[in-house]
């Protein structure tokens, strides 16, 4: 009697605990929408709110079945199904073998199911882990803040970023890298539609809905206007790269001293921020765009009713050590080309002055790249006087 | 650091149906000849819109915290004025912005008067010196280009970030040299110019495509001239501290303005003048 | 019932020798025994395995099959006598606390020679006695193995250093010794095919040294818990000739100093 009362409590147990999970749903962006209410009035009523959703959902699916917008643009070069599907649902596989639910493998835990940068893991980390529903992206090709090509996305996939908790995800197939860049692209393109049709509503009063039942071909227009303004910019991005001159030639010490001289004077101004010694002490106090798209250093009290919505407690962004010789973006010369000519997307650092001709820029690239060899940037490291050389 | 994960508020779901409704109605739609803005009556002439914009009471004004360049950014041990709330003795509000929101076809000439069609394509200038913008507000054309100037002798830059609209910039500028900004749009508010090398400067832009705009003296007035008229316009009202103007008293009588939007429809050779009395809680007084 | 459980405790032994012999045999299974190995000092390891696995499987055996013999002999039902009361063996304890002892000592000394050979003794330049410098510095970071290789000069920390991540790539046949360190947390330097495992404690300078002696591509795994993604800290281990290392190495220094771009034209 006491092994069947046994036996069953066991079982139960075993069978209540179960194994689903719930279903992965995308969070509307919260925080965007206090933000427009705070400062353009919006009325954001719960059938305005679910309207959004409903669109959301009409133009891009949902997180375990994602749709491509057919709104009158060529996404080809942009998605393709098959490979969303691979990077989206749950973890497992498709009944042909492919994989599925590649991103809630990998990416999930730090970017979060909406891409919105606020996984579990990022409350952990600094930086903060991307926030792609502003568009913008650090280390790329293209200027200012055109998208990211499908090459930077790929290298920053591949590479990961040094100093900071992305991973290199450069041992996994090819095609499951692709699926990762399209998925990447998806959620990026989503998450600034959603925020494009916020702002739509924020001017709405509190009887006028973004789509309702009598959908008239004009309502329809001005949402698939939103969505194609954001396809066409990511498309166009494709052939947006800077190009960059071949570096010049010419005695490498005499290149890195015209460098050193550009770094520490006016023009390029470098020092203001990396600091005369660049170690990256000169500026400490400023924000990236990420955390002031809800927090305005000068009123650092307002940020408490965006934390409640699930934003991140907003961190400083520091220069670059220059001397560490770990280079986020890539550590190429191109790479560090790129920084200094273009600035970096969503952070102070400011793209060169047009006085600046590309040999200077290049010049300043050498310097750079020579800091981590100086004797300033290796100090000597004590040994301690017990120490046992252990071969 | 706080250890609790981020919490989301109940998130709005969609309905499945409901969405599978609408992406029929928007892929059907798609691709076909728009059904058309609203189709605007015609302009009869041209007015005048001008005003004054006052505080009822005290406001604070703070100073500014410079942490880096002190020989330049506070000369003399002077540090600069906030620029927030800046108030006259007789209250008068300077930096209030005044824009036209109503839709207007760019090809009709009748909605641009041709003293604007001048300065359509001009180039402006916005300068910097002792570590501030020396113009608090600015507002342009979209089609105009803008000369960042530095008259510092520390270098600077402009971060220019409109959220929408009008190109982002973010170029270094050295001293007494100048950056080139190309808006290329119209932004629908004022967005912010920083300098991210002196992180306390701050300046506010506005990117229209017609030219009725206009930005409040430090006697608190503003003038737009030769506005179409005959024609319903909107205009919004907006400063840097409570944002768009709502509550205002207006020549006398208390008026709500909804999210900062007033209406007017001007005979045509008329002059409209604003008195605008603000409350000084507005600007933390 | 009470020999029931005798024959269950019988099961343990069978079953443990079972599961072994039929890894080992491969019968019906594959994969399910010690992973390929490469190095040529990891057939000493592998044989002292082997040898402690044997004597202690001897051991396991014996002990298993005494006390099935006692449980089954004693059994309680089977038992009317009454319980003899025995002071103890002064020599059975003895005898059991000495051969142990002495085979303990004995595997310890036997060791010694592979544990130096591992551990102690890195390789020399040939024909002097300066130690190998490192080929590749490997410094782990949670939760991936980054590289820096000494390039074509050998000395680490000059411009033509190759930096990469979770790619090693090695060159077969030759002594190689990897420096490892670790940027933050403990972390285990673990090779299963060349049977190296080294813990790398942060701050401490170590190497490792193999010669490997068949190409191929193997895992590079961390065996110290090191967080949350200790289970996918995974890296890429390729055993290739010295040619095609030599290859490789300077395609990835080219990569790393592309300096000029030109954007593809829009199609």
């Amino acid at each position: 009697m006491r092994a069947i009362a046994t036996t069953s409590a066991i079982l139960g147990m075993v069978l209540c605990v179960g194994c689903g999970a719930p279903i992965a749903e995308f969070q509307q962006n919260h925080v965007y929408i206090l933000k427009q209410k705070n400062e353009l009035d919006g009325a954001f009523t719960p059938q305005q709110r679910k309207d959004l959703a409903n669109v959301m959902e009409a133009l891009f699916g949902t997180p375990d079945n994602p749709h491509i917008p057919q709104t009158g643009v060529d996404t080809s070069s942009l998605f393709e199904q098959n490979k969303l599907l691979m990077a989206a649902g749950p973890y497992g596989s498709y009944e042909d073998g492919r994989p599925r639910g590649l991103y809630r493998e990998h990416c999930v835990h730090c970017h979060g199911v909406t891409g919105d940068g606020k996984g579990p893991t990022a409350q952990f980390l600094n930086p903060y882990p991307r926030d792609y529903r502003l568009g913008k992206f650090k280390f790329k090709s293209t200027p200012s803040a055109t998208p990211p090509t499908h090459e930077d996305l790929r290298l920053i996939l591949y590479n990961g970023i040094p100093d900071t908790a992305m991973p290199s995800f450069k041992l996994i197939p090819g095609d499951e890298l692709e699926a990762l860049i399209q998925y990447v692209r998806y959620l990026s393109i989503r998450g600034t539609v959603e925020r494009e049709l916020i702002f739509v509503m924020a001017e709405y009063g509190e009887e006028e809905r973004l789509f309702d039942e009598t959908i008239g071909a004009e309502q329809a227009e001005e949402v698939t206007d939103v969505v194609n303004a954001v396809l066409e910019d990511w498309i166009a991005a494709e052939g947006a790269s800077l190009e960059i001159p071949p570096a010049p030639k010419g005695e490498k010490a005499d290149m890195i001293a015209k460098g050193k001289a550009l770094f520490y004077g006016d023009i390029a101004g470098c020092v203001k921020c990396h600091g005369d010694s660049a170690l990256g002490d000169g500026q400490k106090t400023d924000y990236d765009d990420w955390a002031k798209d809800y927090f305005d250093p000068k009123k650092p009290d307002d940020r408490y009713q965006y934390i409640a919505l699930g934003a991140l407690e907003p961190q400083n962004i520091i220069p670059r050590n220059l001397r560490a010789g770990v280079y986020r973006g890539g550590r190429r010369p191109i790479d560090l080309y790129r920084r200094i000519a273009n600035g970096i997307t969503g952070t102070p650092m400011p793209k060169a002055p047009a006085s600046l001709s590309p040999d200077d820029i290049w010049h300043l690239v050498h310097y750079v790249r020579s800091l981590p060899r100086e004797t300033t940037s290796n100090p000597y490291q004590h040994v301690p006087a017990n120490n046992r050389e252990r071969h | 650091m706080a250890m609790t994960p981020p919490r989301y508020p109940a998130n709005v779901a969609a309905s499945e149906k409901n969405a599978e409704r609408i992406r029929d109605s928007i892929e059907a739609n798609s691709g076909g000849p728009g059904g058309g803005g609203e189709v605007l009556a015609d302009p009869n002439g041209w007015a005048t819109i001008t005003g004054t914009f006052k505080v009822n009471g005290q406001v604070p004004r703070g100073v500014v915290n410079v942490e880096k360049d002190l020989e330049v950014c506070a000369p003399g041990g002077q540090k600069p004025l906030s620029e927030e709330a800046v108030v006259g003795s007789n209250g008068e509000l300077s930096n209030v912005l005044i824009y036209m929101t109503t839709k207007t076809d760019p090809e009709n000439e009748l909605w641009e008067h041709p003293s604007y069609a001048a300065n359509r394509a001009g180039e402006l200038e916005f300068d910097q010196k002792a570590c501030v913008f020396m113009t608090h507000v600015f507002a342009m054309r979209s089609t105009q280009k803008l000369k960042i100037l530095n008259s510092d002798p520390v270098g600077h830059n402009a971060k220019i970030s409109p959220d929408r609209g009008a190109n982002q910039f973010n170029e270094t500028i050295p001293p007494n040299q100048f950056a080139m900004y190309d808006p290329g749009g119209e932004s629908p508010g004022a967005f912010t110019v920083e300098c991210t090398i002196h992180p306390w400067m701050r300046a506010y832009m506005i990117t229209r495509d017609n030219p009725y705009f206009a930005v409040t003296d430090k006697d608190g007035k503003f003038e737009i001239a030769n506005v179409p008229a005959g024609v319903e316009l909107e205009f919004r009202v907006w400063h840097e501290m409570p944002g768009n103007l709502k509550q205002v008293n207006l020549n006398g009588a208390d008026t709500t303005w909804k999210k900062g939007y007033f209406k007017e429809n001007l005979e045509a050779g008329s002059t409209k003048d604003m008195q605008v009395v603000l409350s000084n809680s507005l600007f933390g007084g | 019932m009470g020999r029931f459980w005798s024959l269950l405790f019988l099961l343990v032994p069978v079953i443990g020798v079972g599961i072994f012999v039929v890894c080992a045999a491969e019968i019906g299974i594959e994969d399910h025994w010690l992973p390929e190995n490469v190095n040529e000092h990891g057939r000493v390891i592998d044989d002292l395995f082997m040898f402690i696995l044997y004597l202690t499987g001897i051991i396991f055996i014996a002990t298993g099959i005494a006390l099935f013999w006692f449980l089954w002999k004693y059994d309680a039902a089977k038992n009317v006598e009454p319980v003899k009361y025995v002071h103890g063996s002064h020599t059975l304890e003895v005898v059991w606390s000495i051969v142990p002892a002495a085979t303990l000592l004995f595997i310890a000394i036997y060791q010694m020679n592979a544990w130096a050979d591992a551990k102690m003794r890195r390789p020399t330049l040939p024909g002097s006695d300066e130690l190998l410098p490192p080929l590749v510095e490997v410094t782990a970071r949670q939760f991936e193995w980054r590289l820096r290789y000494a390039g074509v000069d050998q000395v680490m920390g000059t411009d033509d250093d190759v930096f990469g991540v979770n790619d090693l790539h090695i060159p077969v046949d030759e002594d190689i010794v990897i420096a490892i360190k670790s940027k933050d947390v403990l972390h285990s330097f673990f090779l299963p095919n060349l049977r190296i495992k080294q813990d790398i404690v942060p701050g401490m300078k170590q190497h490792v040294w193999f010669k490997s002696n068949k190409k191929g591509v193997y895992d590079i795994v961390c065996a110290e818990l090191c967080g949350w993604g200790h289970y996918k800290m995974k890296g890429r281990l390729t055993i290739s000739s010295r040619d095609d290392f030599n290859i490789w190495l300077q395609e990835q220094y080219e990569n790393q100093e592309v300096s000029e771009f030109e954007p593809e034209g829009s199609e």
